[in-house]
């Protein structure tokens, strides 16, 4: 009879402890649940969604090297600008150290002024125009182990690859030529860490948006066509915005 | 534009009761139809009616007056009329009624109703129902224009189609509906401060905008001769040439193409509320060229040409000429003597490699969401 109690008792014991994990399991704890219970708060919570790509946008001014030239000078100076987008993808990621990245860009600037008479040299209303449109395939390498574990909110980055940059130019309606330049490029970027003085809206950001940091940056780069290409190179700079998703 | 081409519906207004008189003498109250059938303005001037659709008050233009009719079929006509009668209501006047007829005022300017005359009618300007079919008729405005080249009346002009039993003018009308007609002929003022250019592919030209007016055209003379007319050109502004063909102020009539039809003048092109534009030098075959500008306006009336500016066609080198006479010989197309680019005509290797690394990058970035 005692025993009877005592493996009746013991049932009942396992039957509520296997409730309670059952529970455990399956409850959804309410809000006012979640806002008694400070670890369960949402800016306690580690969350961060998958970093797959870069987008970055981009502009500056660029004098081609030709422009400096007897043939190029016609635009006097003229800087552009450039505009750009860069998309890369991240192929290696150690956390809250650096990026390997590989991807490109596209973009686009135009040169213009007064053409001239070919009787007398003298200027007319009609423009003369060069229009260009580089492409680009890099690698880079980024890192972002200041403002993660310094909270140094500063990144630097470096890219290396090789332009493709489309020319054409045209007198009036009429276009004289066309062609590609190609040669190395490089570039070096320093970035402001936008996560670091807003982390709540970064948060934000990514659990929205799947955007896992922002920054600004400037970015110096160097171009530099090879063979019978048309000096476009240059060295020169620009500011942007991007985005890590 | 199809002849059917269904605009400026006006719905027929609302109205108090009137007494209709019926033809047979006999006096009835009744209440005239509201609604009762529908006017579409087909054709203005004896073209098609180009105008925005359900837009009673579109402007009868000076071409539409000078043509001197408009077209407006009546839609949905009820079957227990005969005749239809048209009525002129230059002041905003009631025409339906029974006193239409008596004219209070023989000013152009008064409230007195004046019937008008469609081409058929019978003496007392009635024109006969066919049915079941729609009544197409053929209004004439020469009335309410007034005569070409003068200036009768701007404002709103409400034309009554009277649906009746008989012919008499003093009839009450059983059923109507109102088009409402603007008339606007006066002339936009033309561009002023027109000023060519020279150039050979892309020449430009300027002026400065005329107020309330919607397109410009460049009307162009192509012989136009060096020796400027200093008495004349000299005035104008322009000393490099001198137009036979081309003087301000003149009219020149466009056709509904918008082209000009007196060789050998071309109109270059239309613009739309712009201040200049340019033109191709190639096409004029001539190394000198009068121009001026034509104005229009909403109605679509068409100014008087501006002043008469010149172009020069001279042949023009830009960027690439002097980058070849300076010893430039970078090679065109593909580049394909540079390093890196074998042959490989320009990224496009790259952009497809670049589409496939996306693309990847996207299926594993899918992958693991789903685990």
């Amino acid at each position: 009879m005692r025993r009877q109690l005592c493996v009746r008792a013991l049932a009942g014991v396992c039957a509520l402890l296997v409730s309670a994990a059952a529970d455990g399991v399956h409850a959804e704890p309410d809000q006012s649940y979640t806002e008694l219970e400070p670890r369960l708060k949402p800016a306690m919570r580690a969350f961060e969604s998958p970093e797959h790509f870069i987008l970055e946008l981009r502009g500056g001014p660029y004098t081609p090297s030709i422009v400096d030239t007897a043939a190029g000078n016609i635009f006097g100076g003229d800087k552009g600008p450039n505009f750009a987008a860069q998309l890369d993808g991240i192929l290696r990621r150690v956390p809250n150290f650096y990026y390997v990245t590989l991807g490109g860009s596209i973009g686009t600037l135009s040169y213009s002024a007064s053409a001239q008479s070919a009787i007398d040299g003298t200027s007319v209303g009609e423009k003369t125009t060069l229009s260009l449109i580089p492409v680009q395939a890099t690698a880079g390498i980024r890192f972002d182990v200041l403002p993660r574990k310094l909270h140094i909110p500063i990144i630097f980055g470096a890219r290396a690859g090789w332009e493709w940059a489309h020319w054409s130019t045209g007198t009036g309606a009429r276009t004289d030529a066309s062609g590609w330049s190609s040669g190395p490029v490089v570039s070096l970027q320093v970035a402001l860490d936008l996560d670091s003085f807003e982390p709540n809206g970064a948060r934000s950001l990514d659990e929205e948006w799947g955007i896992n940091h922002t920054y600004l940056f400037g970015e110096l780069f160097h171009f530099e066509p090879v063979g019978r290409s048309l000096p476009l190179g240059a060295t020169s700079w620009l500011l942007g915005v991007g985005f890590i998703f | 534009m199809a002849l059917g081409l269904m605009l400026a519906a006006a719905r027929a207004t609302a109205q108090t009761p009137v007494t209709t008189t019926a033809g047979t003498g006999a006096t009835t109250s009744a209440q005239p139809s509201t609604n009762a059938f529908q006017i579409s303005l087909t054709k203005a001037g004896g073209k098609p009616y180009l105008g925005t659709p359900l837009n009673p008050t579109l402007p009868i233009n000076a071409q539409a007056c000078n043509q001197g009719t408009i077209q407006v079929e009546l839609l949905m006509l009820p079957a227990a009329y005969r005749y239809v009668q048209v009525w002129e209501a230059p002041m905003g006047g009631d025409c339906s009624g029974s006193g239409r007829s008596v004219s209070t005022s023989t000013s152009a300017t008064s409230n007195a109703c004046q019937q008008l005359r469609p081409p058929g009618t019978d003496s007392t300007g009635s024109t006969q129902i066919t049915l079941p079919a729609d009544q197409p008729i053929v209004v004439p405005i020469d009335d309410l224009c007034g005569a070409q080249g003068t200036i009768h009346f701007q404002g709103t002009i409400a034309l009554y189609f009277l649906l009746l039993h008989g012919t008499s003018v003093t009839e009450a009308a059983g059923a109507f509906s109102v088009l409402n007609l603007t008339i606007a002929t006066t002339p936009p003022d033309p561009a002023t401060n027109v000023q060519g250019n020279s150039g050979e592919t892309q020449i430009n030209v300027s002026w400065t905008r005329a107020a309330q007016t919607a397109q410009y055209f460049v009307v162009i003379d192509p012989t136009a001769i060096s020796t400027a007319d200093l008495t004349i050109d000299a005035g104008l502004g322009d000393t490099i040439c001198h137009s036979v063909e081309l003087t301000e102020g003149m009219t020149l009539n466009l056709d509904d193409d918008n082209r000009v039809n007196l060789r050998p003048l071309v109109v270059q092109d239309e613009h739309y509320s712009s201040d200049g534009t340019t033109i191709d030098g190639e096409s004029l075959n001539t190394p000198l060229a009068a121009f001026g500008v034509i104005t229009k306006d909403v109605a679509g009336n068409y100014s008087n040409l501006s002043n008469v500016s010149c172009i020069k066609v001279v042949p023009t080198t830009g960027f690439w000429a002097r980058y070849l006479a300076n010893g430039g010989d970078a090679e065109q197309g593909c580049a394909c003597s540079s390093v890196g680019s074998p042959r490989s005509r320009g990224p496009v290797g790259f952009l497809a490699g670049l589409a496939v690394f996306g693309l990847l990058a996207v299926r594993l970035r899918t992958r693991r969401r789903g685990q």
